[in-house]
């Protein structure tokens, strides 16, 4: 350990609230003051009406933050707030998939609210140290390091002796700082990030957990929407809880039974069926990549194309040959789903720690193509490489490679140039390049470095006045919404995927819905009305997860062997016994009953909620949801030339004869089809979620669903107009 | 045309397939011989999860 013993500048010792039925019914609020030292603690109520409106986890995060901020108010402003919080299922040990938390804040990529999700450790142990949340507002007068001691029930703030932030570092020392032993650091978990946070939006943030096989800290992120950026600049340097004894009854079950059953189901059916399903336990999500590649949804240069001739280099096999096997890499206590794969004794060729052997936590599969076929790269020694600088640095993975992705396109157009890029010759596949301006970016080295790290929505604007960059040609290429970078997956196929892309909450991040199959292959949403159904359901399920503090990976990514045989349609999609697991250990956590239709209101109250608050903060109408001309269709002649078979039969379903049309025009024309099916979309989505034409909640809507507190009726009040009411 | 071969003609790589000709469900180790009728319904479903 190198670090030198921390100065206590504040403590605060607190009487732990007893877990009863999943809820401690206690939040923590630890207010930074505003450089001026003044810091504060309190314990804060969770009310009855929090939790029957907003459940937990994301919910609890969005009221708490709602009640913090004004309308005014920036991303790097003190009143901002990270809110961490798990929900009702977190900590349990029984079922797999229960360490998650959401951490919301107010983005700096997008200007409006922000929810990324962690696995790991220290959701549950902030539980069980006494507290459902943990509020962090203002900005601390030095750098920083909080610690939650879940032991002796206090918390410390301490002038932090790191000497540098990154996270494998930052990590490993503050485990060692805080344990009696090496035994006793696994009952440490560290939120941290890296030097990226002092000038990227990208900069997420890592939620540690201490591996005990390999001896060595391992890292679960928090990726998304810019909550490193917000951490940095409140003078955090990491937050630590240290929680040593506990139990599986920790949540005060109202019936373990219930929860025991479903678990040891769920764990056989783990190890009967892993293999032959998903291969989660040998190689985790990278599985996806050549699945991808079949069915020409993996992004390839900027999502041009979706196919490639050397897959094989970054398919399963690959990858799982690079991965330790055997390991127990579940990210909390119980998950036999065991999907945190890791790469051992990788040494570094790049960069301050070159020459190194690391642990590399990954990659997932949207590193796998993320920082890899869609910068041109199939090479995954190079993109474990690229992982472990992201993490460590703090930089979210996704964002990091659809924006430089996008970069490189904007290269090769011609539309920067290497005097520009100060000297970094960016086309796709130039490895040595691209990993070098991942250095640059996460070091702030230059100015064109710091405005790519600030994102796509910002770059462009950066470009187009200080290069001469033509905005409407990166507009058509990048694949960004409300100012966050698309994920990995190629949507242009799929109207429901626009949707699940371009018509969420919080930017095309797919965790509100992932609909390609179902939509584009399956055809199992043949109408506007089927897309708008899935687009409400689904988001709404998958929301529910946030809720409760839990994994979304054992719900889909293990079913029973007849699942699809047993149910048809979108109901084997919802896989139904683990839906039921969920309404089942719900009620024996709680002791509430829920059914399929309470847990989607529990969801549906939250996604207005959440909806209205973008709204309150400037954004939250149709016309912050917009899709780019890649995200939709063919853009360059190359594109439409990979497969011109197929976009000559689009054109030709919409009643067009193509005869004589060159290339262009064609693509012209299916860009105007697809403009009017976006639109149609739209609509039918707004309608069914229960919004107006502007995609503003109805009061109708938020009456049904009991969030109409007077602040809402009012904002609300302000927006809408009878004129953008959909016909009853 | 068996199962398999519309299959392999549509690339339907995916190992988690569920094949229904006319609503009833073909099992996978018959996808080599089951022939599929003119006419019928033929549903291929990819029972995958995405990210």
């Amino acid at each position: 350990m190198e670090m030198k013993p921390m100065k206590l500048l504040a403590e605060w010792s607190y009487e732990p609230a007893k877990i009863h039925r999943g809820y401690s019914r206690e939040t923590l609020y630890i207010g930074l003051g505003n450089k001026d030292g003044n810091y504060r603690f309190e314990k804060r109520p969770v009310s009855d009406d929090m939790i029957e409106k907003f459940t937990g986890g994301r919910g609890f995060g969005l009221w708490l933050l709602w009640n913090a901020v004004n309308e005014t108010t920036k991303w790097n402003d003190p009143e901002n707030e990270i809110v961490i919080s798990g929900g009702p299922f977190c900590g349990i040990t029984q079922y797999p998939g229960a360490g998650k938390c959401y951490s919301v804040f107010l983005s700096p990529a997008t200007k409006q609210t922000y929810n990324s999700n962690a696995g790991g450790y220290f959701a549950p142990f902030l539980k069980f140290s006494g507290f459902d949340a943990l509020e962090l507002q203002g900005k601390a007068d030095r750098p920083v390091v909080v610690f939650i001691d879940g032991d002796n029930y206090k918390v410390q703030i301490f002038e932090s002796t790191l000497k540098e932030i990154n996270s494998y570092y930052s990590s490993e020392e503050l485990h060692e700082y805080f344990a009696k032993d090496e035994e006793d650091k696994r009952t440490i978990s560290v939120v941290s990030t890296g030097e990226g946070a002092k000038t990227s939006y990208w900069a997420g943030m890592n939620f540690s957990f201490y591996d005990v096989r390999r001896k060595a800290v391992r890292l679960k992120q928090a990726g998304r929407g810019g909550g490193g950026a917000v951490l940095n600049d409140k003078g955090v340097v990491a937050l630590v809880v240290k929680r040593t004894h506990f139990t599986g009854l920790e949540n005060d079950p109202a019936d373990i039974t219930v929860i025991q059953k479903a678990g040891a189901s769920l764990h056989k059916r783990i190890h009967d069926y892993d293999d032959a399903q998903c291969k989660m336990r040998t190689v985790g999500t990278a599985h996806l990549t050549e699945i991808m590649n079949d069915y020409h949804l993996l992004p390839v240069n900027n999502y041009k194309f979706g196919q490639h001739p050397d897959i094989d280099k970054i398919n399963t096999e690959s990858y799982t040959k690079l991965f330790t096997q055997g390991m127990a890499d579940g990210c909390w206590y119980g998950c036999s789903l065991a999907c945190a794969k890791a790469v051992d004794h990788f040494k570094l060729k790049t960069g301050p720690w070159k020459g190194r052997e690391v642990i590399v936590d990954g990659p997932e599969y949207e590193t796998a193509a993320g920082l890899g076929s869609n910068l041109g790269i199939f090479d995954p020694l190079w993109t474990i490489e690229a992982n472990f600088y992201a993490d460590h640095y703090g930089l979210d993975t996704i964002s990091l490679g659809t924006g430089i992705a996008w970069v490189c396109e904007c290269y090769e157009l011609g539309l920067i140039n290497k005097e520009q890029t100060h000297g970094l010759e960016l086309t796709f596949g130039n490895k040595d390049d691209i990993m070098e301006l991942i250095h640059r970016i996460a070091h702030g080295a230059d100015e064109f470095a710091v405005a790519c790290g600030k994102g796509i929505e910002f770059a462009r604007g950066y470009f187009a006045e200080n290069y001469g960059a033509d905005l409407k040609t990166m507009e058509k290429i990048g694949m960004v919404g409300q100012g966050l970078e698309a994920s990995e997956y190629r949507c242009q196929e799929s109207i429901a995927q626009w949707g699940g892309y371009f018509l969420t909450l919080k930017g095309p991040q797919h965790d509100e819905a992932w609909l390609i199959f179902m939509d584009m292959v399956n055809k199992q949403l043949p109408t506007f009305e089927d897309k708008a159904e899935a687009l409400f359901f689904f988001p709404c399920f998958r929301l529910w997860f946030s809720l409760q503090g839990l994994c979304k990976l054992p719900w889909n990514d293990i079913e029973p062997a007849d699942n699809s045989i047993k149910y048809k349609g979108l109901e084997a999609a919802r896989v139904p016994e683990h839906l039921k697991n969920y309404l089942d250990i719900y009620e024996a956590i709680t002791g509430k009953p829920l059914s399929r239709e309470g847990m989607i209101l529990q969801s549906e109250k939250v996604y207005n909620f959440e909806r209205i608050f973008n709204l309150r903060m400037g954004k939250g109408t149709s016309e912050f949801h917009q899709a780019p001309d890649r995200g939709l269709g063919p853009v360059w002649e190359d594109e439409w030339n990979a497969r011109p078979e197929y976009f000559d039969e689009k054109l030709r379903e919409f009643g067009e004869n193509i005869e004589g049309l060159s290339v262009k025009e064609k693509i012209d024309l299916l860009q105007k089809h697809r403009r009017g099916q976006w639109e149609q979309l739209k609509l039918a989505v707004y309608k069914r979620r229960g919004w107006n034409k502007k995609g503003i909640p109805t009061l109708e809507t938020v009456r049904r669903l009991g969030i109409d507190y007077p602040e809402v009726v009012e904002l609300l009040n302000r927006h809408l107009r009878p004129e953008d009411e959909f016909e009853k | 045309m068996t199962v398999q071969k519309l299959l392999d003609r549509e690339r339907y790589s995916f190992r988690m397939i569920s094949v229904w000709i006319n609503d009833s469900v073909v099992d996978k180790k018959d996808y080599e011989t089951t022939l599929i009728p003119d006419g019928a319904k033929v549903q291929v479903i990819h029972n995958i999860s995405g990210g």
